[in-house]
């Protein structure tokens, strides 16, 4: 007990244990799994991102039937940041799918923006609709994809029917 | 690494397996694992297992196969225990007619029945 | 007097997580207990054959606890791993031997500061708490967070560790050896500490058999059990693994026992730190698991066993988890029997359950 009442005086003059986080910064270590950042111009929109994530907040939504232009749907409110999706990416050494060392900031009173995080975030004003909205985007995902796949398979048919007929 | 389990499977039926296991367990050579089942489609198969102390890699099974939703599975607590948790999780999770086992200790009485069944949709 | 019932859980302040004990007493000697354990069931099992494909069980499995999650997805990927026929390279093995054994580090701090914490020692949990920091500094830097470390996937780790790191974990290592010296000698040696835990809630060797516990609890009985001797799936004994066994099996022993292996550990590590091999952190994967395999591995708190069966698809058929505290429960329930209803917190404790992983 003595020792302990020695060790515990020792206390008071040592250097603290902890930071005072709210009134000082606490800066991420190195190399912590921060937020996931995105680069439009170097995706090959293979989609294995959007199949490996765990929890399923990367979605693309097909905009143009004609040239199957996708967009990339990040929510980071859903992310469990893993980091599995960089470890997919056959372009991440290049840079089109990068985990940073910063944290996303919490969902307060605003919305981070950026180009780097994709189409969603950016397109919401509102932190209450992040939730509602993602559900849009995830329904959008798969009645896009269904969309386009039948799109794809009719203008297939047309080629081959004009195809028959020109042979004809 | 790769692992290598040495798993020694033993076919017994329902009516068998207590007094299988009772001729084979020794408690101070083997380890009782869990009981477990797996759903195959309307099929299930229960498995004891075991493993030995002090060996390396050495899994017994005692295997049930063909086990349907209504069979009444017999309890292995008189020769184990232990058992009873592993043993209630069974009546819990698969919806099973085990002897002596309580129910509702795993799920909350409102959540859904027998949710492991392949055939329930959650 | 005539019996009382008493209620302890689900939330109690001496309870991390929600278990439920009711407990009828006759005076202050507990005679019959009810347990409830379902509190935090959250159906991962069936998740893990619907909804989830086998490349994402790793993550899934992971968060069945948030303390052992090294553990779940290092036996998740395992189980793949054999069912896919991959074989690892010896440097995949020490990575992973690493962070499984700095996991343990931390959960037997945190299991030991639990511990004298509500035996009424509120500055020996501090004490036991702040020497676990290191540890946790240590396994943020290698896996890149503090809880959900997400390190083992299947064919690999998630990321190599460099020399910087390596020097990092070893100076913290040194550090922690220090302070886990000083609080064991604190946990050993302490007057009031060893009134509240020697000769409280004992198990004897046989019993342990009977019961078939698993971990730190069989061993602090005397019983010679442990995975990382029994199932090959690291190489531990080319890094000094040591079992550790004690043979009082009260709560204090518990204790004991899990500064021994938290000694072992930080051995190991070191020897890892030193002798890493060389080669890739990750290896090329292919196909679709298939067949049925067990899985056998030492969580923390003792044997945690997985049972996987696949067909070749994307989803699994079959992800059976049975952890350590599942194993425990029934000679926990058969310790209460006879016990003070002041000593059943020590109890509880000593035991470190973890619910989360109980009911999954």
């Amino acid at each position: 007990m003595l020792k302990m009442f020695i060790e515990s005086l020792k206390n008071l003059v040592s250097e603290p244990e902890t930071i005072k986080y709210p009134f000082e910064p606490s800066p991420e270590p190195k190399g912590y799994r921060g937020t996931i950042h995105y680069n439009e111009e170097l995706c090959i929109f293979c989609d294995k991102c959007e199949n490996i994530c765990p929890p399923g907040a990367i979605k693309f939504v097909v905009v143009d039937y004609e040239t199957g232009k996708k967009e990339y749907n990040y929510n980071p409110y859903l992310c469990i940041y893993c980091g599995a999706c960089v470890r997919e990416c056959p372009k991440a050494d290049e840079g089109c799918l990068v985990q940073v060392e910063t944290r996303t900031p919490p969902l307060g009173r605003s919305v981070p923006k950026g180009k780097e995080l994709g189409y969603f975030i950016n397109r919401i004003d509102n932190p209450k609709e992040v939730e509602s909205k993602w559900r849009e985007i995830e329904e959008l995902n798969i009645k896009t994809k269904e969309e386009y796949k039948a799109y794809k398979k009719a203008k297939r048919a047309q080629k081959a029917a004009a195809k028959a007929k020109g042979e004809e | 690494m790769m692992i290598n389990p040495d798993m020694q499977i033993e076919e017994v039926t329902l009516d068998n397996v207590v007094e299988k296991i009772k001729d084979f367990y020794d408690e101070s050579e083997w380890n009782f694992i869990t009981v477990n089942a797996t759903d195959l489609g309307g099929k299930l198969q229960i498995d004891w297992l075991f493993s030995k102390y002090g060996a390396k890699n050495i899994i017994k099974i005692f295997r049930a196969q063909d086990v349907s939703y209504d069979a009444f599975i017999p309890s292995i607590v008189p020769v184990i225990p232990s058992a009873w948790l592993a043993e209630w999780e069974l009546a819990d999770l698969f919806g099973l007619e085990v002897e002596n086992a309580a129910t509702g200790v795993f799920i909350a009485p409102d959540g859904p029945k027998a949710p492991l069944r392949a055939d329930t949709k959650l | 007097m005539g019996k009382i019932v008493v209620p302890f859980g689900s939330q109690h302040v001496a309870l991390p997580e929600p278990i439920s004990f009711l407990f009828d007493t006759e005076n202050e000697i507990i005679t019959k207990v009810e347990a409830h354990i379902g509190y935090v069931h959250r159906g991962i099992e069936k998740a893990a054959i619907t909804r989830f494909e086998y490349n994402q069980l790793p993550y899934l499995t992971a968060r069945v606890c948030g303390l052992c999650s090294i553990t779940h997805a290092g036996a998740v990927v395992h189980g793949i791993e054999k069912l896919m026929d991959i074989e690892v390279n010896k440097r995949i093995d020490y990575l992973r031997m690493l962070v499984v054994e700095l996991d343990r580090i931390h959960s037997h701090m945190l299991a030991n500061g639990h511990v004298a914490e509500v035996v009424g020692y509120e500055n020996l949990f501090m004490q036991t708490f702040r020497a676990r920091e290191d540890v946790m500094d240590v396994l943020e830097r290698i896996t890149g967070n503090r809880v959900q470390y997400d390190y083992q996937t299947i064919g690999g780790v998630a990321r190599d560790i460099d020399l910087e790191t390596a020097e990092f974990a070893k100076k913290k290592l040194k550090k922690l050896k220090e302070n886990v010296l000083k609080v064991m000698e604190f946990h050993d040696s302490d007057y009031t500490f060893g009134l509240k835990t020697k000769g409280v809630g004992v198990i004897s060797k046989e019993m342990a058999a009977k019961y078939n516990t698993a971990g730190p609890i069989a061993r602090a009985s005397g019983l010679e059990t442990d995975v990382r001797a029994e199932f090959d799936y690291l190489p531990f004994e080319e890094v000094g693994y040591k079992m550790q066994t004690r043979k009082e099996g009260d709560v204090w022993a518990r204790n004991m026992v899990r500064f021994d292996e938290v000694l072992n550990s930080i051995e190991m590590c070191e020897n890892i730190l030193d002798n890493l091999p060389q080669g890739e952190h990750q290896v090329k994967v292919k196909g679709r698991p298939k067949g049925e395999t067990v899985v056998r591995v030492e969580a923390p708190r003792g044997e945690c066993f997985y049972y996987l069966k696949a067909s070749g698809k994307k989803v699994m058929d079959r992800v059976r988890i049975r952890v350590p505290t599942y194993a425990n429960i029934p000679i926990l329930k058969e310790l209460f029997l006879g016990a003070k209803y002041s000593d059943a917190q020590a109890i509880v404790l000593s035991f470190d359950p973890c619910m989360s992983c109980t009911a999954r």
